[in-house]
């Protein structure tokens, strides 16, 4: 990895693991990082991805999720998908146990004049 | 989220009790708006890295649940977990009392089950000798084989018109016969993912049969990366084809598939 997408990945993480997190880092490394995908090669493409692979776990879901879709969008130019579906799996079950309490506690909200 | 509001469903959540429910369970929250992103990495890996599908499949079944259609990429990782990987098929023609085995993998939809299906038949099991195939005419064209398999663009050009229809074996009357035209309860539709031909002694099974209507399909894969394979491995002994017949008749019908769903 050279030393722009080091940074660039640091700084993602840093903002991933942070208790109050504010949009505009995390705006300005997303599209540093988007801007880099297509001159990234694989291996750098791979490490990249097992790096923010990391930051998934982070306190912030919306921010864990956004990580991945960055993965996702890195892979789509060649990295090793099988990595990232292995580390992504136990995750995406995690969120999809954690949505599923939000999901039932509005469903179980009574119904106001907006939802007829 | 719509227009900077959360919808649950088609519920939507005013902003007083979305904050309310943020501070309650900020996980719980978060992680309902963070689903389409963690869905769309994962299909987009998955796709790439099918070997994984089923064991994926079977950690995310109980979590996905009844999720599937809570986002938009929910509803197409359901789908793509609900692709065949190394099944075995089987394809039975009751008027000329054949049948056929099948390897399937990667199927996600009805064009790619009827393209693929129809080129296996049309090519038959490999290595064998004098083949005859059980569907007149040609196989699909080379651009919709691509287009169904994975070689060629996610899109083909024109349309592809299967030259059979397939049914669920609860189609097969007594007299060992798919009733033609508008049967509709059994028939694998043009909307269909594979899942929704049932299960019989633990093969899928497919009936060819004649229908009313001609389906017309625009070539085209659900997921774009991921490979799709169907090839003939044997031809049935005509006896173990006459004795499915018999006991399609006389076995509990698996009543209706839950649409986009089918059975697991």
């Amino acid at each position: 990895m050279d030393g722009d997408l080091d940074s660039v990945v640091a700084g993602l993480l840093e903002v991933a693991r942070e208790e109050t997190p504010g949009p505009e880092p995390l705006n300005g490394l997303t599209d540093s990082l988007l801007a880099m995908i297509d001159s990234m090669s694989e291996s750098e493409g791979e490490r990249a991805i097992l790096e923010l692979i990391d930051g998934l776990d982070g306190p912030h879901p919306q921010i864990g999720g956004h990580l991945a879709w960055l993965c996702g969008c890195i892979m789509e130019n060649g990295a090793n998908a099988e990595h990232m579906a292995k580390a992504l799996t136990p995750r995406v079950a995690a969120a999809l146990e954690d949505a599923g309490r939000f999901v039932e506690r509005v469903e179980a909200l009574p119904e106001t004049a907006s939802d007829a | 989220m719509r227009d900077g509001r959360c919808y649950v469903r088609e519920r939507q959540v005013p902003p007083e009790q979305f904050d309310s429910l943020l501070q309650e369970d900020p996980r719980a929250a978060q992680s309902f708006l963070a689903l389409d992103k963690f869905c769309i990495a994962l299909i987009s890996s998955l796709t790439r890295a099918p070997s994984l599908l089923k064991n994926a499949a079977t950690s995310l079944r109980s979590p996905l649940g009844g999720l599937h259609d809570v986002a938009q990429y929910t509803y197409f990782l359901d789908r793509l977990l609900r692709v065949p990987m190394g099944e075995r098929w089987l394809i039975i023609d009751p008027i000329h009392e054949r049948g056929f085995a099948l390897q399937v993998s990667g199927l996600a939809n009805a064009f790619q089950v009827y393209a693929l299906v129809h080129d296996a038949l049309v090519r038959g099991p490999k290595g064998c000798d004098g083949w005859t195939a059980p569907v007149a005419g040609p196989g699909p064209s080379t651009e919709v084989v691509a287009v169904a398999r994975g070689d060629g663009p996610r899109n083909g050009r024109g349309v592809y018109v299967p030259p059979f229809t397939l049914f669920r074996w609860s189609a097969v009357t007594a007299d060992r016969r798919v009733p033609d035209n508008d049967c509709v309860d059994h028939w694998y539709s043009n909307s269909a993912v594979p899942a929704e031909l049932a299960h019989f002694e633990g093969n899928r099974v497919g009936v060819i049969g004649e229908f009313g209507w001609k389906m017309e399909y625009a070539p085209s894969r659900e997921f774009s990366s991921l490979q799709a394979s169907v090839e003939a491995t044997e031809e049935l002994d005509r006896a173990e084809v006459e004795r499915l017949l018999t006991a399609f008749t006389t076995a509990p019908s698996p009543g209706q598939p839950l649409p986009g769903v089918g059975w697991p």
